[in-house]
């Protein structure tokens, strides 16, 4: 399973148009799982049964933007391990790690697609660039948490502090790797 | 919707402080027994700890809660002859912090939330620096199950 590591722009727009295509289902009725668990429960009338479809929505968009950048990120390890596979030793459990936090903050079942893009020349320059990557990407997960319901800003915090330990495993592997 | 005064807020906040009293403590124990060339770094964590430490009580006071104290004495998960154990010590201290801060993190909202998590990511990237590895889910411990590290040091010697 390969889920990721096309460089395709046609694979890029159309995960921009599934991605799009998930923000706008969560204003329907038809897949809040969420929402019906939350609606059953208490005797808070109309404004509780409001609340949890809107915190339903909120908790759908986050994840749907969540696994966007991871995606990205993914893609990222991907293109590098197959330009450079000297890296594979030291890049392949992280790129593991990253593929856990996929699976662990996307909405639904379809994996998100990524597309990678690198100006790095050698592996050294391409692992710092993974590392600026991860960086990034703590910070996307970062703002995200502000927002989210209980549970899922507790994801999203240790995504965020697995991307930053991440981001500096790489700066140290890229001062060991080659140009 | 501003300062994290959400149900039990007040209540992680002091499993926080609790747990930086502990870091505190073994950061002592840790900073006196790792290698020369590491005790900076060891001393930059127990500062950073101690300033978090600090922070937590205002936090308590602030939610309407007396802030838990430290004890006299922790009990070490191992004993800490030498400068390795020092090291595996200062690393779990961390992992420590870090399973009390995700719970901050979902107890709390705003600002609170905010500041649980960048000292959740700072205890995860001093994890990473003393290990010279992570792992994928840092502060979760019902994830840790897994034990799937992310040892990038180990990989790198054979990486040619």
């Amino acid at each position: 399973m390969r889920p990721t590591g096309t460089t395709r722009r046609g694979a890029l727009a159309a995960t921009g148009a599934l991605a799009a295509g998930a923000v706008l289902a969560g204003c329907g009725s038809d897949t809040d799982d969420t929402a019906g668990t939350r609606k059953g429960s208490g005797h808070g009338g109309a404004r509780t049964a409001a609340d949890g479809t809107s915190s339903a929505r909120t908790e759908k968009a986050l994840r749907t933007s969540a696994s966007r950048t991871t995606a990205t990120l993914l893609a990222g390890y991907e293109h590098v391990l197959r330009t450079h596979p000297s890296t594979a030793a030291g890049l392949t459990p992280l790129r593991d790690a990253v593929r856990a936090h996929l699976e662990a903050v996307s909405p639904g079942k379809a994996p998100a697609l990524g597309t990678a893009r690198s100006l790095a020349t050698g592996p050294a320059a391409a692992v710092k660039e993974l590392a600026a990557a991860e960086r990034t990407a703590a910070d996307a997960y970062t703002a995200l948490l502000a927002e989210a319901p209980g549970e899922l800003a507790r994801l999203l915090a240790s995504v965020a502090a697995a991307c930053a330990a991440h981001a500096y495993l790489l700066t140290e592997l890229a001062k060991e790797t080659p140009a | 919707m501003s300062d994290g005064k959400g149900d039990g807020a007040l209540e992680a906040a002091q499993a926080a402080l609790a747990a930086e009293h502990a870091a505190i403590y073994g950061y002592g124990v840790a900073g006196g027994r790792v290698a020369a060339a590491r005790r900076p770094e060891a001393t930059a964590a127990h500062h950073a700890h101690r300033a978090r430490r600090d922070a937590l009580v205002r936090t308590v006071r602030d939610l309407g809660g007396e802030p838990v104290a430290s004890d006299a004495a922790y009990a070490l998960p191992f004993a800490v002859p030498d400068a390795a154990a020092a090291v595996r010590l200062a690393a779990v201290l961390e992992d420590r912090v870090a399973y009390v801060y995700s719970d901050l993190v979902r107890a709390a909202e705003g600002s609170l939330r905010r500041t649980a998590a960048d000292a959740l990511r700072e205890a995860a990237v001093r994890a990473a620096r003393w290990r010279g590895s992570g792992v994928p889910f840092p502060g979760l411990a019902e994830r840790a199950g897994a034990k799937a590290g992310t040892d990038t040091r180990a990989g790198a010697a054979t990486a040619h």
